[in-house]
């Protein structure tokens, strides 16, 4: 038939077309590349980017940075860690945005003055070792001088002064710098551009770096380990913008390589990293939006280690090679749910709020559930914080107690209760189904869920006159008590997201602030932990793990309450 | 007729009362599209009249008979919080086809009135309404939607009026398209030399002889919606929980395909079901309407 | 013609004008505070948010604001994006606008070609049972939601048979979910039209006079048939571009394509308002070009509309 001859012209031309169309198409794969590639001629630091001889010493300089014998291309093939993040970075720049996806990159990328050893110390880093004068203000770091930017410079006491300047810069508008050295002599003149430095900021010689304070802070010290303080070369950033130069330079344990935005970003081993070099050839960061997505390319093989949530613990579970894949480590965030006075009048009442507390079965939700993706919350400071109380047994499922609380307070079955919106994201829309049943089954109030983006259930949180009742987690970005006690609970606080106003409860606070003495210190936490235990001004529900997926061949992964560790140990054997 | 006619559409006569009958009685002999509105008839019923089926609440939840398969008490299985598949997919189905009827109804209306206009009048009428129509087509109606459920209260009738913004310019632009081939044929000049008034002969010439192409979009249309609030619930902005609706379920369920297939298998099944019915419907409407695809 | 070249040149400009105009004030009416967002979840004090919005221009009114916003979108400066922190919007959107081009138009050539292909046998064999097999396949394309199918090729493909990699679009072999999964609705709704109209044409005076002719049957179809069935079709066919570029943010989130639909969705969800806007204007212009392109075409091959009219 004629129309045969009419349908093989057409399957050709279809056959084709999706040849020509696909062939030139895709961009050569960056996985295929050849394996560790030498460093290029622009890595090497120009002559021109040399800090000024005023700033530091020029003879840490070296003439030229030709690649090393070592960095030839080796036989055997480069291990690759691959990652997944559900969103790219918002910066390669550690100090300008305190996040979770910016600071996993900016830990492996990064260096500072000091970090956080498995068990929460704090351990030397860049500085060797540090002083703090007997009134509180003055912090004093020795540091190495061996430690080397990725663009071969070595880093200088002067290093720090710039960086630390640099995040006060109101024209960089970096959060770090406001919340993490807001105690510093000359911060706030600085930032109001009364002053055109920092005067409490020293680098008195090459290793020799210097904080002076306003005013007495003793969590400097914790915040000055994280990630985002870590140090940036002057010479790699524009002045005044929140930019780099080229590209991004730090003094960690892995350099930049590539950042292709909403796929991936690429960091190789350094050689000259002052700790030694990682074992690790390459990692990669891989954006992920689609968790099920990020589940099957684990599963196929395209990922290394994934973080699971508890909603898909269940496919984790059932499946016998993943099941045995699954890691977990503590995490120190607490899940809560707010309880919100100011749009909810009832919430002021201490009968109602202790009656929610009692309405919950929290170990039946998180084990069924949840699958356990957290430990029941026994308190409001997760195990494993210094303070953190251990035995305490927070809220009993106990609903006959619920009910007399709530006739107690005026709302017997539920009566005269208002209709109430529960807020959350999409993770959690399955526990929200089943802790607004519970309410209903147990306090015969009606309370409906609503699903937010997250980013849209953070600001109403800030708002924090928008959601009646919302779940939420809060981490800890350093081991300590106040990160819940006082950020979240604290009346004049802004994210007292319960808008909670106690100015008994204020008053401990303020009492364990404080506090100089670290035992006393702790023990007035403990008290203040106490207080909010029987005020119940939130519904603390889980003290959260990290739970990953590590393909066996990935040895020395681990977390700690703070997040993944650094990945200069981990090992890839095959 | 002109050899290089594009729309070749045969004049009808205006006072064909029965020709609805006639294609009422075609339609009977489309088996597949007997059988599609049967289907549809009985969906209709079935998930008007749910709440008197004695069927298990779509919102009771039981933690000890979670994910599980089809079973003789559950016959779809169970979800993830122990709640009966086949009462959630029956109510999520008033949701999704209240969504999908109501939607196409109000685009059919709007779109098809200013398409007529538009394409009929000509001149300023013409520009001014499709410069709103390639305004509102213009904008991305993904950006649209996110921005609409952002600002809008979250309810089924908010979705209703995204998806109608987003759907009506289409409508507009493939009518106004059938309109334009139309208006200079020979069978309107006539009218219009006989004195027919412009309303006349657009409801009465214009819009009879452009219906066929219109109702395949029609059924094509409620498809699409169903499938765009289905879309929707992926952006997590579709219908709110506890409420079910099918695209919810499928787009809960996918998480689940290799352990759980029944989560999302059966929800798809039920939304395919539909969509396809209503596509059948469609075209046999059309063939119906349309003698000249009567089979010799 | 040239006078329909300014007019629709005038309308264009006109619709970019109306679209921006939307984006602009849904985009500040929409709940969230880009500041705050912007911020994440660390404390930030009040008087910190209120420094960025004065810097970030945000505390001047809406329509003062918008002024500004034309103005340097004029000049091709659509700012800085709120997200990648000091990144201009040109190089957040440009590399994504690249990537779609690519995926979408081998979607979109499959999506014609199959449509081409099993339209036309459709309506050559209208009502036989390669007809009803054609579009019973073509109505199933129509009826899964593009995420769900997404998902179970994934399942099916990469997992179960291991044939083709999960995510990403790096090799080749990449591209053949994503642009299946695209190709699948239009194809089929395009195959439906293509065979609607086709069989309207088939039937035509023309059509017996040229086969009365003693012309060749793939002559008839291909060059008197088609061409005169595919006009109807063309309208939907700038539709089509526009389903395609509206429902590959779907797609590109469920392979992980880093295309211009997905950055456009996270830009919402992050409220990063020049991002937005943006993109808003980028595939304005597309939608409209192909609007255009398409009402050309229509003229071409329908002698009776004329412009100037």
């Amino acid at each position: 038939m004629k129309a045969h001859r009419l349908l093989i012209a057409l399957t050709l031309v279809l056959a084709i077309l999706v040849i020509v169309a696909c062939a030139p198409a895709p961009t050569p794969a960056p996985t295929a590349a050849p394996p560790t590639a030498a460093p290029k001629p622009t890595d090497a630091p120009k002559p021109t980017d040399a800090p000024k001889p005023t700033s530091a010493p020029a003879t840490t300089v070296p003439a030229t940075a030709a690649p090393k014998p070592t960095d030839v291309p080796k036989p055997a093939a480069p291990t690759v860690l691959r990652f997944r993040n559900a969103r790219d970075p918002r910066t390669l720049e550690p100090g300008l945005f305190l996040e979770l996806v910016t600071g996993g990159i900016a830990k492996d990328m990064h260096a500072g003055l000091l970090r956080y050893n498995e068990k929460m110390d704090i351990v030397p880093f860049i500085a060797k070792e540090w002083t703090v004068s007997s009134d509180g203000l003055t912090y004093t770091f020795k540091l190495r001088d061996d430690v080397k930017f990725h663009n071969g410079r070595k880093v200088v006491a002067d290093d720090f002064v710039y960086t630390f300047t640099r995040i006060l810069n109101p024209k960089i508008k970096a959060a770090a710098g406001p919340s993490n050295l807001a105690q510093v002599k000359g911060a706030k003149d600085y930032m109001d551009g009364k002053a055109t430095a920092v005067e409490g900021l020293q680098a008195p010689d090459a290793t020799t770096f210097k904080i002076v304070l306003a005013k007495a802070d003793p969590a400097l010290i914790l915040r000055l380990a994280t990630a985002f303080m870590s140090v940036v070369p002057k010479e790699a950033v524009i002045d005044g913008e929140a930019k780099w130069k080229d590209k991004p330079v730090g003094a960690g344990a892995y350099r930049y390589v590539d950042w292709q935005p909403n796929v991936k970003v690429v960091l190789e081993a350094n050689p000259d990293y002052f700790l030694g070099k990682p074992k690790i050839d390459r990692i990669e960061f891989l954006t992920v939006p689609d968790a099920a997505t990020a589940l099957a390319q684990y599963q196929k093989g395209e990922l290394d280690i994934l973080g699971v949530t508890g909603a898909q613990l269940a496919q984790v579970n059932a499946d016998a090679t993943m099941s045995k894949e699954l890691v977990q480590f503590p995490r120190g965030q607490l899940t809560f749910f707010v309880l919100n006075e100011k749009r909810v009048p009832a919430f002021k009442d201490k009968n109602v709020r202790q009656a929610f507390n009692h309405a919950l079965d929290r170990k039946t939700l998180i084990e069924k559930v949840m699958r356990n993706d957290r430990n029941v919350a026994t308190g409001y400071i997760p195990l494993g914080i210094p303070e953190a109380i251990a035995g305490e047994t927070g809220y009993a499922y106990d609903p006959t107690k619920a009910k007399e609380l709530m006739t107690k307070a005026g709302f017997a079955d539920g009566k005269g209760f208002p209709k109430i919106e529960f807020v959350t994201t999409a993770d959690e829309q399955t526990l929200a189904e089943a802790i607004v049943a519970q309410l209903k089954a147990n306090l015969g109030i009606d309370v409906t869920v609503r699903i937010g983006e997250s980013g849209d259930v953070l600001n109403g949180l800030w708002a924090l006159d928008k959601w009646d009742m919302v779940s939420w987690g809060w981490s800890a970005d350093r081991p300590a008590a106040e990160v819940w006690l006082y950020e979240l609970l604290y009346s004049k606080n802004d994210s007292n997201f319960a808008s909670y106003n106690n100015p008994e409860y204020d008053k401990l606070v303020d009492k364990a602030l404080g506090e100089v003495d670290a035992a006393k210190r702790t023990a007035a936490w403990r008290d203040v932990a106490k207080m909010a235990n029987d005020e119940a001004p939130m519904i603390p529900f889980g003290f959260a793990k990290y739970l990953y997926l590590v393909k066996p061949y990935v040895k020395s992964f681990s977390a700690d309450l703070l997040g993944p560790t650094r990945n200069e140990n981990v090992l890839i054997q095959k | 007729m002109a050899q290089n006619s594009i729309l070749p559409v045969t004049p009808r006569q205006p006072a064909a009362s029965n020709l609805w009958l006639d294609a009422w009685y075609r339609l009977q002999k489309n088996r597949a599209a007997v059988v599609s509105f049967v289907f549809l008839l009985a969906l209709i019923l079935f998930v008007t009249l749910a709440p008197l089926l004695g069927l298990p609440s779509p919102t009771e939840q039981d933690f000890g008979r979670m994910n599980e398969g089809p079973a003789p008490d559950h016959i779809f299985g169970t979800d993830e919080l122990g709640r009966d598949m086949l009462s959630r997919i029956v109510f999520g189905g008033q949701v999704s086809l209240l969504v999908g009827l109501g939607v196409q109804i109000s685009v059919a209306v709007i779109g098809m009135l200013l398409g007529l206009i538009a394409g009929y009048y000509g001149g300023m009428i013409d520009t001014t309404i499709m410069r709103v129509v390639d305004t509102m087509y213009a904008f991305p109606p993904f950006l649209f939607a996110v921005f609409m459920a952002a600002i809008l209260p979250p309810s089924v009738w908010s979705i209703v009026l995204v998806l109608v913004l987003v759907g009506w310019p289409w409508e507009a632009r493939v009518t106004r398209g059938l309109v334009l081939a139309l208006k200079e044929r020979e069978f309107i000049t006539a009218a219009r030399v006989v004195g027919a008034s412009n309303w006349r002969i657009m409801l009465k010439h214009i819009l009879p002889n452009s219906l066929s192409p219109i109702i395949v979009g029609f059924s094509i249309g409620i498809a699409g919606t169903i499938m765009a609030e289905a879309g929707l619930s992926f952006l997590g902005i579709g219908i709110r929980p506890p409420t079910p609706s099918w695209g919810g379920m499928i787009d809960k369920g996918r998480q689940y395909l290799q352990v759980y297939p029944h989560l999302s298998v059966f929800p798809s099944i039920a939304l395919a079901l539909t969509v396809l019915a209503f596509n059948f419907l469609g075209d046999g409407l059309r063939d119906a309407l349309d003698p000249r695809m009567r089979k010799d | 013609m040239s006078r329909f070249f300014i007019q629709r040149i005038i309308a264009t400009l006109f619709s970019l004008f109306g679209a921006t105009l939307i984006a602009f004030f849904a985009s500040r009416l929409a709940p969230g505070d880009p500041i705050r967002l912007m911020m994440g979840d660390q404390n930030v004090s009040p008087q910190v948010v209120q420094r960025l919005q004065a810097q970030y221009g945000l505390d001047q009114p809406i329509p003062v604001q918008y002024v500004y916003f034309l103005r340097n979108a004029l000049t091709g400066d659509f700012g800085t994006s709120y997200y990648y922190i000091g990144k201009p919007v040109l190089q957040v959107i440009a590399p994504g606008a690249l990537v779609s081009l690519q995926w979408e138009s081998v979607a979109l050539v499959i999506a014609v070609a199959l449509a081409l292909i099993f339209g036309t046998l459709s309506a050559i064999r209208h009502n036989t049972w390669l007809d009803n097999a054609v579009m019973f396949v073509a109505l199933s394309g129509i009826s899964i939601p593009s995420f769900a199918l997404a998902t179970f090729l994934i399942v099916v493909f990469s997992l179960k048979l291991d044939l083709l990699p999960v995510a990403g679009l790096t090799t080749p072999a990449h591209y053949v979910l994503p642009c299946l999964t695209m190709a699948a609705q239009p194809a089929a709704l395009l195959a439906r039209l293509l065979r609607a109209s086709m069989l309207e044409v088939i039937n035509q005076e023309f059509i017996i006079t040229a086969r009365a002719k003693g012309l060749r049957e793939t002559v008839v179809i291909v060059r008197h048939a088609l061409k005169n069935a595919m006009l109807p079709t063309l309208t939907v066919l700038g539709i089509i571009v526009g389903r395609i570029l509206a429902g590959a943010f779907l797609i590109e989130t469920v392979f992980s394509i880093p295309g211009i639909g997905r950055i456009g969705v996270q830009a919402v969800i992050q409220r990063d308002y020049p991002v937005i806007l943006a993109i808003t204007v980028l595939l304005s212009v597309v939608f409209l070009l192909v609007t255009f392109i398409v009402d050309l075409m229509y003229g071409l091959l329908d002698p009776r509309i004329r412009y100037n009219s």
